[in-house]
Protein backbone atom coordinates (compact mmCIF):
# COMPACT_ATOMS: atom_id res chain seq x y z
CA UNK A 1 0.00 0.00 0.00
CA UNK A 2 2.96 2.30 -0.63
CA UNK A 3 1.54 3.70 -3.84
CA UNK A 4 0.85 7.35 -4.06
CA UNK A 5 -2.82 7.77 -3.26
CA UNK A 6 -4.81 9.71 -5.76
CA UNK A 7 -6.58 12.61 -4.14
CA UNK A 8 -9.78 14.23 -5.29
CA UNK A 9 -11.32 17.48 -4.13
CA UNK A 10 -15.06 17.72 -3.56
CA UNK A 11 -16.70 21.10 -3.30
CA UNK A 12 -20.09 21.55 -1.64
CA UNK A 13 -22.90 23.86 -2.75
CA UNK A 14 -21.66 26.51 -0.32
CA UNK A 15 -18.05 26.13 -1.52
CA UNK A 16 -16.65 24.11 1.34
CA UNK A 17 -13.95 21.84 -0.06
CA UNK A 18 -12.86 18.38 1.04
CA UNK A 19 -9.77 16.62 -0.15
CA UNK A 20 -10.30 12.87 -0.08
CA UNK A 21 -8.67 9.72 -1.42
CA UNK A 22 -10.11 8.34 -4.62
CA UNK A 23 -11.11 5.14 -2.80
CA UNK A 24 -13.39 7.19 -0.55
CA UNK A 25 -15.10 8.78 -3.52
CA UNK A 26 -15.72 5.33 -5.03
CA UNK A 27 -18.11 4.54 -2.17
CA UNK A 28 -20.54 6.72 -4.07
CA UNK A 29 -21.82 5.27 -7.33
CA UNK A 30 -22.61 8.72 -8.61
CA UNK A 31 -19.16 10.11 -7.84
CA UNK A 32 -17.30 7.10 -9.17
CA UNK A 33 -19.01 7.60 -12.54
CA UNK A 34 -18.32 11.30 -12.37
CA UNK A 35 -14.63 10.76 -11.59
CA UNK A 36 -14.29 8.23 -14.41
CA UNK A 37 -16.06 10.35 -16.99
CA UNK A 38 -14.54 13.64 -16.05
CA UNK A 39 -11.05 13.33 -14.57
CA UNK A 40 -10.87 16.84 -13.15
CA UNK A 41 -9.08 17.36 -9.81
CA UNK A 42 -12.10 19.11 -8.30
CA UNK A 43 -15.80 18.29 -8.45
CA UNK A 44 -18.56 20.59 -7.37
CA UNK A 45 -21.61 18.92 -5.82
CA UNK A 46 -24.30 21.55 -6.08
CA UNK A 47 -26.98 19.54 -4.34
CA UNK A 48 -25.14 18.98 -1.05
CA UNK A 49 -24.12 21.56 1.55
CA UNK A 50 -20.78 21.60 3.35
CA UNK A 51 -22.31 20.52 6.63
CA UNK A 52 -23.85 17.42 5.06
CA UNK A 53 -20.95 16.67 2.74
CA UNK A 54 -18.62 16.59 5.76
CA UNK A 55 -20.85 13.87 7.26
CA UNK A 56 -20.90 11.95 3.99
CA UNK A 57 -17.11 12.15 3.72
CA UNK A 58 -16.73 11.09 7.36
CA UNK A 59 -18.95 8.06 6.76
CA UNK A 60 -17.27 7.01 3.52
CA UNK A 61 -13.77 7.40 4.97
CA UNK A 62 -14.63 5.22 7.92
CA UNK A 63 -16.20 2.57 5.75
CA UNK A 64 -13.51 2.48 3.11
CA UNK A 65 -10.76 2.12 5.75
CA UNK A 66 -12.46 -0.83 7.40
CA UNK A 67 -13.14 -2.59 4.12
CA UNK A 68 -9.57 -2.12 2.88
CA UNK A 69 -7.76 -2.97 6.13
CA UNK A 70 -10.31 -5.40 7.50
CA UNK A 71 -9.11 -8.32 5.39
CA UNK A 72 -9.75 -11.65 7.06
CA UNK A 73 -10.78 -10.32 10.45
CA UNK A 74 -13.93 -8.95 8.89
CA UNK A 75 -16.24 -10.07 11.66
CA UNK A 76 -14.57 -8.05 14.42
CA UNK A 77 -14.11 -5.04 12.19
CA UNK A 78 -17.74 -5.47 11.16
CA UNK A 79 -18.72 -5.13 14.82
CA UNK A 80 -16.54 -2.07 15.22
CA UNK A 81 -18.11 -0.56 12.15
CA UNK A 82 -21.56 -1.22 13.53
CA UNK A 83 -20.62 0.51 16.79
CA UNK A 84 -19.22 3.39 14.84
CA UNK A 85 -22.43 3.63 12.77
CA UNK A 86 -24.53 3.63 15.95
CA UNK A 87 -22.51 6.47 17.41
CA UNK A 88 -22.58 8.34 14.10
CA UNK A 89 -26.39 8.20 14.06
CA UNK A 90 -26.93 8.96 17.72
CA UNK A 91 -25.29 12.36 17.53
CA UNK A 92 -27.55 13.42 14.70
CA UNK A 93 -30.84 15.30 14.78
CA UNK A 94 -33.64 14.23 12.48
CA UNK A 95 -33.22 17.17 10.15
CA UNK A 96 -29.62 16.11 9.49
CA UNK A 97 -30.84 12.56 8.92
CA UNK A 98 -33.26 13.82 6.24
CA UNK A 99 -30.46 15.80 4.63
CA UNK A 100 -28.26 12.72 4.62
CA UNK A 101 -31.04 10.64 3.10
CA UNK A 102 -31.35 13.17 0.29
CA UNK A 103 -27.55 13.30 -0.14
CA UNK A 104 -27.06 9.52 -0.01
CA UNK A 105 -29.87 9.10 -2.51
CA UNK A 106 -28.40 11.69 -4.85
CA UNK A 107 -24.83 10.42 -4.52
CA UNK A 108 -26.03 6.83 -4.62
CA UNK A 109 -24.36 5.50 -1.46
CA UNK A 110 -26.58 2.54 -0.63
CA UNK A 111 -25.10 1.63 2.76
CA UNK A 112 -25.47 5.19 4.05
CA UNK A 113 -29.00 5.41 2.67
CA UNK A 114 -29.91 2.13 4.40
CA UNK A 115 -28.45 3.33 7.68
CA UNK A 116 -30.37 6.61 7.59
CA UNK A 117 -33.67 5.01 6.54
CA UNK A 118 -33.30 2.53 9.37
CA UNK A 119 -32.71 5.43 11.75
CA UNK A 120 -36.02 7.08 10.81
CA UNK A 121 -37.78 3.70 10.99
CA UNK A 122 -36.38 3.19 14.51
CA UNK A 123 -37.65 6.61 15.56
CA UNK A 124 -41.12 5.71 14.22
CA UNK A 125 -41.02 2.32 15.92
CA UNK A 126 -40.13 3.89 19.27
CA UNK A 127 -43.25 6.08 19.24
CA UNK A 128 -46.13 4.79 21.31
CA UNK A 129 -48.93 5.72 18.92
CA UNK A 130 -49.80 7.53 15.70
CA UNK A 131 -50.12 10.87 17.52
CA UNK A 132 -46.62 10.62 18.90
CA UNK A 133 -45.34 9.77 15.41
CA UNK A 134 -46.93 12.97 14.09
CA UNK A 135 -45.47 15.03 16.93
CA UNK A 136 -42.00 13.55 16.64
CA UNK A 137 -41.75 13.87 12.88
CA UNK A 138 -43.74 17.09 12.55
CA UNK A 139 -46.46 15.62 10.35
CA UNK A 140 -49.76 17.45 10.07
CA UNK A 141 -52.59 14.99 9.69
CA UNK A 142 -54.77 15.44 6.63
CA UNK A 143 -57.53 13.23 8.01
CA UNK A 144 -60.79 14.77 9.12
CA UNK A 145 -61.97 13.68 12.56
CA UNK A 146 -64.44 11.22 11.00
CA UNK A 147 -61.88 9.80 8.62
CA UNK A 148 -59.41 9.41 11.44
CA UNK A 149 -61.91 7.57 13.60
CA UNK A 150 -62.64 5.26 10.70
CA UNK A 151 -59.02 4.53 9.84
CA UNK A 152 -58.24 3.89 13.50
CA UNK A 153 -61.09 1.46 13.72
CA UNK A 154 -59.98 -0.23 10.54
CA UNK A 155 -56.45 -0.64 11.79
CA UNK A 156 -57.07 -1.42 15.40
CA UNK A 157 -55.48 -4.65 16.43
CA UNK A 158 -57.68 -7.60 16.79
CA UNK A 159 -55.33 -8.96 19.43
CA UNK A 160 -52.68 -7.53 21.67
CA UNK B 1 -7.42 11.18 8.22
CA UNK B 2 -7.04 12.62 4.76
CA UNK B 3 -9.95 14.95 5.10
CA UNK B 4 -8.81 18.50 5.12
CA UNK B 5 -10.99 21.50 5.11
CA UNK B 6 -9.06 23.73 2.79
CA UNK B 7 -11.38 26.57 2.50
CA UNK B 8 -14.84 27.37 3.73
CA UNK B 9 -16.75 30.46 2.82
CA UNK B 10 -19.52 31.51 5.13
CA UNK B 11 -21.71 33.71 3.04
CA UNK B 12 -25.33 33.39 4.02
CA UNK B 13 -27.05 31.32 1.44
CA UNK B 14 -30.79 30.84 1.84
CA UNK B 15 -30.51 27.25 0.72
CA UNK B 16 -28.10 26.31 3.46
CA UNK B 17 -30.28 27.40 6.31
CA UNK B 18 -33.39 25.67 5.13
CA UNK B 19 -33.62 22.46 7.08
CA UNK B 20 -35.42 19.51 5.56
CA UNK B 21 -38.54 17.97 7.00
CA UNK B 22 -39.99 14.51 6.59
CA UNK B 23 -42.18 15.83 3.77
CA UNK B 24 -39.06 16.45 1.67
CA UNK B 25 -38.27 12.76 1.54
CA UNK B 26 -39.29 11.26 -1.82
CA UNK B 27 -42.22 8.85 -1.67
CA UNK B 28 -40.22 5.79 -2.75
CA UNK B 29 -37.74 6.39 0.07
CA UNK B 30 -40.57 6.98 2.52
CA UNK B 31 -41.85 3.54 1.51
CA UNK B 32 -38.39 2.16 2.15
CA UNK B 33 -38.40 3.70 5.63
CA UNK B 34 -41.89 2.50 6.52
CA UNK B 35 -41.13 -1.04 5.33
CA UNK B 36 -38.39 -1.23 7.97
CA UNK B 37 -40.90 -1.14 10.82
CA UNK B 38 -42.02 -4.29 12.58
CA UNK B 39 -45.02 -5.76 10.80
CA UNK B 40 -47.49 -5.19 13.61
CA UNK B 41 -46.82 -1.44 13.53
CA UNK B 42 -47.68 -0.96 9.86
CA UNK B 43 -51.37 -0.62 10.74
CA UNK B 44 -50.83 2.41 12.93
CA UNK B 45 -48.68 4.13 10.25
CA UNK B 46 -51.84 4.18 8.19
CA UNK B 47 -53.44 6.34 10.87
CA UNK B 48 -50.69 8.98 10.66
CA UNK B 49 -51.69 10.58 7.35
CA UNK B 50 -53.36 9.85 4.04
CA UNK B 51 -49.97 9.85 2.35
CA UNK B 52 -48.61 7.20 4.71
CA UNK B 53 -51.76 5.21 4.28
CA UNK B 54 -51.45 5.26 0.50
CA UNK B 55 -47.74 4.37 0.65
CA UNK B 56 -48.28 1.36 2.90
CA UNK B 57 -51.19 -0.05 0.93
CA UNK B 58 -49.57 -0.26 -2.51
CA UNK B 59 -48.83 -3.79 -3.79
CA UNK B 60 -45.20 -2.75 -4.27
CA UNK B 61 -44.87 -1.82 -0.62
CA UNK B 62 -46.54 -4.99 0.58
CA UNK B 63 -44.26 -7.10 -1.62
CA UNK B 64 -41.07 -5.40 -0.54
CA UNK B 65 -42.26 -5.67 3.01
CA UNK B 66 -42.99 -9.38 2.67
CA UNK B 67 -39.61 -9.93 1.00
CA UNK B 68 -37.84 -8.11 3.80
CA UNK B 69 -39.57 -10.00 6.57
CA UNK B 70 -39.10 -13.38 4.94
CA UNK B 71 -35.41 -12.63 4.37
CA UNK B 72 -34.84 -11.59 7.96
CA UNK B 73 -36.83 -14.26 9.73
CA UNK B 74 -37.10 -17.99 9.35
CA UNK B 75 -39.95 -19.61 7.51
CA UNK B 76 -43.00 -19.72 9.69
CA UNK B 77 -45.61 -22.40 10.08
CA UNK B 78 -49.06 -21.65 11.41
CA UNK B 79 -51.14 -24.29 13.13
CA UNK B 80 -54.82 -23.59 13.38
CA UNK B 81 -57.43 -25.47 15.37
CA UNK B 82 -61.01 -24.61 15.93
CA UNK B 83 -63.08 -25.63 18.88
CA UNK B 84 -66.69 -24.52 19.16
CA UNK B 85 -66.65 -20.76 18.60
CA UNK B 86 -62.92 -20.33 19.24
CA UNK B 87 -60.05 -20.44 16.83
CA UNK B 88 -56.59 -21.25 18.17
CA UNK B 89 -53.52 -20.27 16.23
CA UNK B 90 -49.95 -21.26 17.00
CA UNK B 91 -47.01 -20.03 15.01
CA UNK B 92 -43.67 -21.74 14.81
CA UNK B 93 -40.76 -21.04 15.33
CA UNK B 94 -41.78 -17.77 17.00
CA UNK B 95 -43.93 -19.83 19.35
CA UNK B 96 -46.60 -17.18 19.51
CA UNK B 97 -50.13 -18.24 20.10
CA UNK B 98 -53.43 -16.49 19.77
CA UNK B 99 -56.99 -17.40 20.21
CA UNK B 100 -60.04 -15.49 19.23
CA UNK B 101 -63.73 -15.86 19.23
CA UNK B 102 -65.19 -16.26 15.81
CA UNK B 103 -67.61 -13.39 15.18
CA UNK B 104 -71.26 -13.60 14.19
CA UNK B 105 -72.88 -16.97 14.62
CA UNK B 106 -69.61 -18.50 15.73
CA UNK B 107 -69.89 -21.58 13.61
CA UNK B 108 -66.83 -21.92 11.44
CA UNK B 109 -67.44 -23.91 8.27
CA UNK B 110 -64.11 -23.62 6.58
CA UNK B 111 -60.70 -22.13 7.11
CA UNK B 112 -57.79 -22.09 4.78
CA UNK B 113 -54.38 -20.49 4.41
CA UNK B 114 -53.61 -18.62 1.20
CA UNK B 115 -50.28 -16.90 0.69
CA UNK B 116 -49.94 -15.80 4.30
CA UNK B 117 -53.56 -14.86 4.90
CA UNK B 118 -56.08 -17.00 6.70
CA UNK B 119 -59.48 -17.32 5.13
CA UNK B 120 -62.41 -18.08 7.43
CA UNK B 121 -65.92 -18.87 6.41
CA UNK B 122 -69.01 -19.11 8.55
CA UNK B 123 -72.45 -19.93 7.24
CA UNK B 124 -73.17 -16.26 6.55
CA UNK B 125 -69.83 -14.48 6.28
CA UNK B 126 -66.43 -14.57 4.67
CA UNK B 127 -63.61 -13.25 6.79
CA UNK B 128 -59.91 -12.72 6.31
CA UNK B 129 -57.36 -12.76 9.05
CA UNK B 130 -53.88 -11.34 8.54
CA UNK B 131 -51.65 -13.10 11.07
CA UNK B 132 -48.69 -10.76 10.38
CA UNK B 133 -50.62 -7.63 11.24
CA UNK B 134 -53.05 -9.45 13.51
CA UNK B 135 -55.84 -7.79 11.62
CA UNK B 136 -59.17 -9.22 10.94
CA UNK B 137 -61.87 -8.10 8.57
CA UNK B 138 -65.17 -9.26 7.20
CA UNK B 139 -65.79 -9.14 3.48
CA UNK B 140 -68.85 -7.13 2.44
CA UNK B 141 -71.90 -9.00 1.31
CA UNK B 142 -72.50 -9.16 -2.43
CA UNK B 143 -74.87 -6.33 -3.29
CA UNK B 144 -77.37 -5.72 -6.02
CA UNK B 145 -78.02 -9.33 -6.88
CA UNK B 146 -80.88 -11.55 -6.00
CA UNK B 147 -78.48 -14.44 -5.46
CA UNK B 148 -77.79 -15.55 -1.92
CA UNK B 149 -74.39 -16.51 -0.74
CA UNK B 150 -73.59 -20.25 -0.65
CA UNK B 151 -69.84 -20.67 -0.22
CA UNK B 152 -66.59 -18.91 -1.01
CA UNK B 153 -62.84 -19.22 -1.19
CA UNK B 154 -59.75 -17.08 -1.35
CA UNK B 155 -57.09 -17.02 -4.06
CA UNK B 156 -53.83 -15.21 -4.66
CA UNK B 157 -52.83 -13.89 -8.04
CA UNK B 158 -49.01 -13.94 -8.15
CA UNK B 159 -48.89 -11.82 -11.32
CA UNK B 160 -50.83 -8.81 -10.10
CA UNK B 161 -49.93 -9.63 -6.49
CA UNK B 162 -53.57 -9.38 -5.43
CA UNK B 163 -55.80 -11.49 -3.30
CA UNK B 164 -59.17 -12.30 -4.79
CA UNK B 165 -62.15 -13.80 -3.08
CA UNK B 166 -64.54 -15.97 -5.03
CA UNK B 167 -68.04 -16.78 -3.89
CA UNK B 168 -70.83 -18.89 -5.27
CA UNK B 169 -74.32 -17.46 -5.07
CA UNK B 170 -77.67 -19.04 -5.60
CA UNK B 171 -79.13 -18.69 -9.10
CA UNK B 172 -75.91 -19.80 -10.78
CA UNK B 173 -74.01 -16.63 -10.05
CA UNK B 174 -70.39 -16.16 -9.09
CA UNK B 175 -69.02 -13.14 -7.22
CA UNK B 176 -65.41 -11.99 -7.42
CA UNK B 177 -63.88 -9.45 -5.07
CA UNK B 178 -60.35 -8.06 -5.31
CA UNK B 179 -59.03 -7.27 -1.86
CA UNK B 180 -57.60 -3.84 -1.29
CA UNK B 181 -59.40 -2.13 -4.17
CA UNK B 182 -62.90 -0.71 -4.07
CA UNK B 183 -64.03 -3.85 -2.34
CA UNK B 184 -67.27 -4.46 -4.13
CA UNK B 185 -68.25 -7.74 -5.71
CA UNK B 186 -68.21 -8.24 -9.43
CA UNK B 187 -71.07 -10.61 -10.21
CA UNK B 188 -70.86 -13.05 -13.13
CA UNK B 189 -73.97 -14.82 -14.29
CA UNK B 190 -72.92 -16.19 -17.66
CA UNK B 191 -69.87 -17.38 -19.57
CA UNK B 192 -69.38 -20.53 -17.51
CA UNK B 193 -71.19 -23.88 -17.40
CA UNK B 194 -74.01 -24.10 -14.93
CA UNK B 195 -72.72 -25.78 -11.78
CA UNK B 196 -73.35 -26.02 -8.10
CA UNK B 197 -70.82 -25.88 -5.32
CA UNK B 198 -71.41 -26.98 -1.77
CA UNK B 199 -69.76 -25.76 1.38
CA UNK B 200 -68.09 -29.11 1.95
CA UNK B 201 -66.52 -29.36 -1.51
CA UNK B 202 -62.75 -29.13 -1.82
CA UNK B 203 -61.12 -25.93 -2.99
CA UNK B 204 -57.47 -24.99 -3.42
CA UNK B 205 -55.51 -22.14 -4.99
CA UNK B 206 -52.32 -23.11 -6.83
CA UNK B 207 -50.21 -20.56 -8.72
CA UNK B 208 -53.02 -18.11 -9.12
CA UNK B 209 -55.68 -20.59 -10.19
CA UNK B 210 -58.53 -21.62 -7.92
CA UNK B 211 -59.56 -25.25 -8.36
CA UNK B 212 -62.81 -26.38 -6.79
CA UNK B 213 -65.00 -29.40 -6.69
CA UNK B 214 -68.57 -28.95 -7.89
CA UNK B 215 -71.63 -30.70 -9.27
CA UNK B 216 -73.25 -30.27 -12.66
CA UNK B 217 -76.87 -30.44 -13.61
CA UNK B 218 -78.42 -29.98 -10.18
CA UNK B 219 -79.88 -26.53 -10.63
Amino acid sequence: MENEKKMITLKSSDDVTFEVEEAVVLESQFLSHLVQDCPAPEHKIKEVTGKILSKVVEYCEKHVVVVVDGGDSSSSSGDDLKKWDDKFIKEMDLSTVYDLIAAANYLNIQALLDLMCQRVADVITACKDHKEIRETLGIVSDYTAEEEAEVLKENEWAFD
Amino acid sequence: MEQKKIHGSTHDDDDNDRSLSIEDIPIDLMGEILSRQPAKLIGRSRSVSKLWSSITTTPGFINSFAARSSASSQACALLIFSKRDKLFVFSSPQAESYQFTIPSDGFLKRYDSVHGLIYLETSTQLMIWNPTMKRFFTLPEPEGSEGKYITGSLGYDPIDCKYKALCHLTGDKIGILTLGSQESWRILSQGFPSHYRRMTDCVICINGVIYYECCFGLS
